[in-house]
């Protein structure tokens, strides 16, 4: 216990000393909040990566492979194509357009690029990343707080108030900086302790065949594809579990890292091969523990009373004291490094977006950055009240949050990227109906997925999609709502030529490394 | 058969997606052409 102890508090100084260092660049709103949009490419991609996964990475995806065997891997297919869709989709023209328009927040931007004089999009979307964001947050202090309790079997409530207490610190004194560069070191923990995991399991078991026939002695629909459906159920089931990649065109925490690169041609690369070769090692180690993990039990080499504690079975069963406080601290990595990414993008939607731009409040650079620091502290507060309080409203909205987010903003934002055509109009009214959808449908009628039990016509519809989740669907309903708006109103003319010129293609600088091959070779 | 359907489940969608990822990310060498940036779009936050 002293081993994992004595991990965990070196781990928890590392954050601390990294947060004192990036102090010095919270000067302005624009370093506070994005870095300056000078962050270097390898903080901002493993900074996307470590805010993307959750305690869902080292704890949630693990208990589903444990569950359900080898079709939970679809999930994981979902998040690696999301992140290449997010690099090609989104990364690079976000970056161009947030430098041109000197963008901070998704909102700033969206303003900016619509023409919107009515600041119902910049409210819209702070309505949106306060509502699902607040929730979120709230819900990775309550990850972390049961993660130390379980660890040091301290009380869950005491474990949230740490959990929000070591988040709060590091991200109050150093914002943008101290949160990119402790994802970083979050991103380093997380993959070690994730092939750690993965190796010892199946090392437990001599291969992977012998992991694979134990789980088929068991249960064959662990080792197919589809968990045993076929046809239509089979797609449905793929479905079900890839449809994460349009979920991440829209969430805030995860592309406000692409506004904030010093150059937007380091997406393409080396941004895209840093997050999706880090994004396909820790998914399929992510998952080989968990997968893995269900044979080792049968075997009765660990115990397991939740699937979610499969990784911290393995770490405890397998591993010396000190390297076990590795892997909870790569368990709280996860957690921590999603909750301050939130935390900052939640503050930046009251501080930027209602108070400096809807309320016209101007005061110094300085002060802007104060208050921005002041509701860092008051959202953890109410983040943490929620965690503590463990209100069913919050539990709704978190599972709402990521479908809530995705079609709130995904639309739009892919939209206003690729589309010439899209009006202020067009926008409001999707993001609105993104907005409203999202809560009645998934958080009063279906929940997380279409299902027949939901009343009248909503049961008749979740017959015919059942198993499908609502915020896929919902998703393409948008922007087809978006759309249609947008052909029947007009964007300004000067908004559509500053799209066409600003992504006219030149001819490629050539790098350094390619002229001095170039001299080298006559 | 089941232990290769693992294998080719876990590696058929990630030599997919390292083969997307290598033609987007060297795709302006394969063009020869990229964005065109400047300073503006830098947009590099300067503090005096």
């Amino acid at each position: 216990m002293n081993g994992v102890l004595a991990g965990i508090v070196i781990y928890l100084i590392i954050l601390m000393a990294i947060g004192a260092w990036a102090k010095r660049y919270t000067r302005t709103e624009a370093e506070y909040f994005i870095g300056g949009r000078k962050v270097h490419v390898l903080a901002a991609t493993l900074s996307d990566k470590a805010s993307d996964f959750s305690g869902w990475l080292m704890l949630g995806y693990p208990g589903q492979a444990f569950s359900k065997g080898l079709g939970a891997f679809w999930a994981g297919i979902g998040c690696f194509f999301g992140t290449l869709a997010d690099y090609i989709f989104i990364g690079p023209r976000l970056r161009i357009y947030a430098g041109k328009f000197k963008a901070i927040t998704v909102p700033d931007y969206l303003e900016a690029r619509l023409r919107d004089d009515t600041k119902l999009i910049r409210i819209l979307g702070a309505i949106i990343i306060l509502v699902f964001m607040t929730a979120y947050v709230s819900a990775q202090f309550t990850a972390g707080g049961k993660a130390l309790s379980e660890v040091f079997k301290i009380d869950v409530s005491t474990g949230i108030i740490i959990t929000m207490v070591v988040v709060l610190i590091y991200v109050l004194v150093g914002g943008f900086f101290a949160v990119v560069w402790t994802d970083v070191i979050q991103a380093l923990f997380m993959i070690s302790a994730l092939i750690l995991s993965a190796v010892i399991a199946i090392s437990a078991l001599g291969s992977l065949e012998n992991a694979v026939s134990i789980i088929e002695s068991v249960d064959p629909n662990k080792v197919h594809p589809f968990h045993g459906a076929v046809g239509l159920s089979a797609l449905i089931f793929a479905i079900g579990y890839a449809s994460w990649i349009v979920g991440y065109l829209g969430q805030p925490h995860i592309i406000t890292r692409y506004m904030s690169v010093d150059d937007p041609r380091k997406l393409r690369r080396p941004g895209i091969f840093i997050s999706g070769i880090w994004t396909a090692i820790v998914l399929i180690c992510a998952f080989l523990s968990g997968f893995v993990g269900f044979a080792l039990a049968q075997k009765g080499l660990v115990s397991v009373d939740d699937p979610e504690k499969i990784i911290p079975a393995i770490a405890v069963a397998f591993m010396p004291s000190w390297l076990a406080g590795f892997i909870i601290a790569g368990i709280l990595a996860a957690i921590m490094s999603t909750a301050d990414s939130q935390l900052l993008v939640a503050s930046s939607a009251i501080s930027r977006d209602l108070i400096h731009k809807v309320g016209g409040v101007e005061l110094s650079q300085k002060w802007m950055v104060n208050i921005g620091r002041v509701f860092v502290v008051i959202l953890s507060l109410i983040a943490c009240y929620y965690a503590l309080s463990g209100s069913k409203l919050v539990y709704a909205m978190v599972a709402t949050a990521w479908g809530g987010l995705a079609v709130g903003f995904g639309p739009i934002v892919t939209l206003s990227l690729w589309w010439k055509r899209v009006t202020k109009w067009g926008g409001i009214v999707g993001m609105a109906y993104g907005l409203i959808s999202e809560i009645v449908l998934e958080a009063v009628i279906y929940g997380w997925e279409f299902n027949p039990k939901a009343p009248g016509v909503f049961g008749a519809i979740g017959a015919v999609l059942n198993g499908v989740p609502v915020f896929f669907v919902n998703f393409f309903i948008t922007m087809f709502v978006i759309v249609v708006v947008s052909l029947v109103t007009k964007p300004p003319k000067d908004i559509v030529e500053l799209h066409e010129k600003l992504f006219i293609k030149v001819a490629r600088e050539k790098s350094q490394a390619e002229h001095v091959s170039d001299f080298l070779r006559k | 058969m089941s232990y290769s359907d693992v294998v080719l489940l876990l590696t058929v969608p990630t030599i997919v997606g390292l083969i997307v990822m290598t033609i987007y990310g060297f795709w302006d060498v394969i063009t020869g052409k990229e964005y065109y940036v400047d300073e503006e779009i830098l947009g590099h936050e300067v503090v005096e």
